[in-house]
């Protein structure tokens, strides 16, 4: 299935309301206003001198006021006008100057550029106490400046600061005021519009989210509707079978039973009815049987070295009187190179060869049948060809399904189950092969199928009897085996070279599933194991390993190694860290390798869940930790110039070995210590992990001293 | 006893070899059939009175057939008495068998003389078959 409903995002969490913002004017407003107000009380001050006319007062007063209406009546309209505040304020200055006397008292010079820092920074209820004070302080004003009493007169003067204290709460708060409610609305309003993009924002990937759902169980909807359609069909097919034959057997036997009129001739042409039916209807619950066991997997096929030349030989030897009696040959026809074994099961692999010949004499009525056997890369490919009638175009995938016929025009009805070539499909694809059919209408059919070969010894010539292999029996310990499971072709070589050069014998495995089979078979005394990719990360083997073993556990060496063609091998990684990340181990891993330099942590290829652990679990130790795709991770190392990276090779697919290597050449940042993130079970005594730790990579020379090491260490304490 | 015909309608050749001998023991003529088209083709030739329709059968199954030989005008006046002979014994085909039209429906495997015996009650008029009850 191609969208898996596991495996798509989490859904967003939605955002939270805004909070009420403060009931503060803002700094950064406020200071600006204040430098403005600055300068322009300084200008001012030099044009407006005070004067004792009324009429100038009141028309300043009316002037100012309206300023703080025309403030209220924009606010309604919501709209933010700090200019109008502004000018509200200059007007409040300029009053305040006329009534206060100006340039000649500096306190009040500096009294309003304090008086607004102050105000900017308060709660309302703050600052009703503080326009109190700054009243009162306008009030006994007059006691600092006794040469003021003597000119004006102290009534007088007590009058103004009556006055200014009327400016300030009736003119200049509310002003205050409204311009902290305008801004408040203001940036509420902004808040709620951002929120209300976030939510649909979320809202919108949720539906997309719920969308991709949709499609994903719609798809798994049909397929489970059309399992549920093939398994009807196959059930109704499989009473067919078994109610036809018997049928016809009731049917004959009753009539010989009934009818005492019959003779001889007649009654052995039913009788023989009678017996061909059950034949095959014994041969159909064979074949039905065979396929059940094998499609199920349930059956442990035992993997031994099968001598495929042999197999050959003899399934001819036995269907040639088959063959004879219709007039056909059959041949094998080999070059003199040698065939390789092959590793697979000895009864099953021989059916697959038998039920392709017995279809290819079926089907044949004029010339014979070939069999060729070739190598191909690890595989051997083993083509039967037949002169017969061939294979139309379209029935050439079909006919390997089940219960599938090729109708055949002679005698006008189908032969076999139909089986046959579905159970062959079954056993070569359980061992790793693959089958086809090429053919042409009226000239004949090649059926061909793939087996891997057996990666041990070959076949020495087809003359010499193979022996046979019988896995209990103990192999003759003149040296050490060491399993080596590698995915990575050249690493494999490299190391097995390297190796037997020191004396060890060698094994090699390229998955989990083919180092089960050679290590039941071979029983080394250690497993060497590189990481191996998901699916089949080894975890598997690692399980199923032990549960293997007759005597004591094998230990398995885990190390990840780098190759390269002028230095030889090099241990490439520092640490290694199992799924699910645990807090412990992670700090343990980081400390093991103790990263230097105050450049930041990376990790390359992780699964979102993970990139978020490891940055929280590691921001608590202060490290900050970048996240990276696969596709810029090493580009954004060299950049970032990391002081420890994190390469996860459980998600990137394989392409994390590809980045190791680019990691060690890159100059600047080869150094780098690495860990690498795997699904190894590490919590297994057995298995003991090999890694630089706090060493350096070194780029220039071969380097696996660790590793050797450890299997000496190992292999002379086994003996002990 | 008038010559009865009998049409065989089935792709198993064992099963036609079988049931014709033991029909033809009783006197009928028999006459048989590979497929749902040769089955019709045939009906149209030789007009039996009792047809044994096999439900698999290549190009037109036991259905089709019944269901034609039922509902199509042309066969009106001729309904000849269905018997469905099959390896599908659920009862959901029963159902669809008896819903197409059917006159009896039976399992393989059968014993043909027990067929047999069926059919001379049919034709000693002491069953009720399809043609029969849509006049009542």
């Amino acid at each position: 299935m191609s969208k898996d409903p596991e495996n798509y995002e989490t859904f967003e969490a939605l955002p939270d309301l805004p909070a009420e913002s403060g009931n503060n004017i803002y700094p950064q407003e406020a200071g600006l206003r204040l430098i403005l107000l600055f300068l322009v009380f300084l200008t001012v001050n030099f044009f407006v001198t005070p004067r004792q006319n009324l009429l100038h007062v009141n028309l300043v007063l009316a002037l100012t006021l309206f300023f703080n209406l025309a403030v209220i009546y924009q606010s309604r309209k919501r709209i933010l006008i700090p200019d109008i505040a502004l000018t509200g304020d200059l007007l409040y200055i300029v009053v305040i100057c006329y009534f206060t006397g100006g340039a000649e008292n500096p306190i009040k010079f500096f009294g309003l550029p304090y008086f607004y820092l102050t105000v900017s920074r308060m709660g309302e209820k703050r600052l009703k106490w503080f326009l109190l004070a700054y009243a009162l302080v306008f009030l006994f004003m007059p006691a600092l400046e006794p040469h003021k009493l003597t000119s004006v007169g102290a009534r007088e003067h007590a009058r103004m600061s009556l006055m200014n204290i009327a400016l300030i709460f009736g003119v200049g708060w509310p002003a205050v005021m409204l311009a902290a409610q305008i801004q408040k609305e203001h940036r509420l309003q902004q808040a709620t519009a951002s929120t209300f993009h976030a939510l649909q924002n979320a809202l919108h990937l949720k539906t997309q989210n719920l969308q991709t759902a949709l499609e994903a169980l719609t798809e798994a909807h049909e397929h489970l509707k059309n399992l549920d359609k093939k398994k009807t069909s196959f059930f109704s097919n499989v009473t067919h079978e078994f109610r036809t034959p018997l049928a016809s057997m009731r049917s004959f036997s009753e009539i010989l039973f009934n009818y005492d009129d019959l003779d001889r001739d007649k009654q052995k042409e039913f009788l023989e009815i009678i017996i061909k039916e059950s034949e095959r209807l014994t041969q159909f619950i064979n074949d039905i049987l065979d396929l059940a066991k094998i499609e199920s997997g349930t059956i442990e096929l035992h993997h031994v070295k099968v001598d495929m030349a042999k197999v050959i030989k003899d399934s001819i030897k036995s269907l040639k009187p088959m063959a004879m009696e219709k007039g056909l040959y059959i041949e094998f026809k080999y070059s003199g190179e040698p065939i390789p074994y092959v590793k697979g099961d000895k009864l099953q692999i021989p059916l697959v060869m038998v039920n392709l010949l017995n279809n290819a004499i079926k089907f044949t009525s004029l010339g014979g049948i070939t069999v060729t056997a070739k190598k191909d890369r690890e595989y051997l490919q083993v083509s039967v060809s037949d002169t017969g009638e061939g294979i139309f175009p379209e029935e050439r995938e079909v006919i390997f399904e089940e219960f599938y016929r090729v109708a055949d025009n002679i005698a006008g009805r189908p032969k076999g189950s139909g089986l046959g070539l579905t159970i062959s499909k079954n056993i070569v694809e359980y061992h790793g092969g693959k089958i086809w059919v090429d053919s042409e209408i009226g000239s004949g059919s090649t059926f061909s199928f793939t087996l891997p070969i057996d990666l041990g010894e070959f076949a020495l010539s087809l003359r010499e009897k193979p022996e046979e292999q019988h896995p209990q029996v103990a192999r003759r310990r003149d040296r050490d085996i060491i399993l080596v499971l590698e995915q990575n072709v050249v690493v494999r070589q490299y190391l097995r070279a390297k190796l037997e050069e020191l004396g060890y014998k060698t094994e090699g495995a390229v998955s989990g599933k083919s180092a089960l089979e050679i290590a039941s078979y071979w029983n080394p005394d250690i497993v060497l194991s590189g990481i191996m990719d998901h699916p089949d990360n080894g975890a598997n083997f690692y399980k199923k390993f032990s549960t293997i073993q007759n005597t004591t556990p094998v230990p398995v060496i885990v190390a990840s190694l780098l190759a390269d063609p002028k230095y030889g091998l090099q241990l490439a990684v520092n640490g290694f860290l199992s799924k699910p990340i645990d807090r412990f181990d992670l700090m343990s891993a980081v400390e093991a390798v103790s990263p230097k330099g105050k450049g930041p942590f990376i990790s390359i290829g992780h699964d979102r869940i993970e990139g978020r652990t490891l940055q929280l679990l590691l921001g608590e130790e202060n490290h900050t930790v970048l996240l990276a795709d696969e596709s810029v991770g090493v580009d954004a190392c060299r950049r970032e110039k990391p002081s420890l990276i994190f390469l996860d090779s459980t998600h990137t697919g394989g392409s994390w070995r590809k980045m190791l290597t680019e990691l060690r050449r890159c100059a600047p940042i080869s150094q780098t210590p690495i860990i690498l993130i795997t699904e190894l079970p590490f919590m297994d005594k057995n298995i003991k992990t090999v890694t630089l730790g706090k060493e350096a990579f070194t780029p220039e020379k071969e380097y696996i001293e660790p590793l050797l090491n450890n299997i000496r260490q190992i292999l002379s304490s086994s003996k002990a | 006893m008038p010559d009865r015909m009998i049409l065989i309608a089935d792709d198993e050749p064992y099963l036609v070899h079988s049931l014709s001998f033991v029909l033809r023991k009783e006197g009928y003529n028999v006459e048989s059939a590979a497929d749902g088209e040769e089955a019709l083709r045939k009906f149209d030739e030789f007009n039996p009175e009792v047809v044994f329709l096999d439900l698999t059968m290549p190009k037109k199954d036991g259905f089709e057939v019944c269901h034609a030989l039922r509902n199509d005008p042309k066969y009106r006046e001729r309904m000849p008495y269905i018997i469905i002979l099959t390896c599908k014994g659920q009862d959901i085909d029963r159902y669809k068998g008896y819903l197409e039209g059917a006159d009896e429906y039976i399992t393989k495997p059968f014993s043909p003389v027990e067929v047999a015996g069926r059919l001379r009650e049919h034709f000693m008029g002491t069953t009720k078959p399809y043609s029969r009850r849509n006049l009542e």
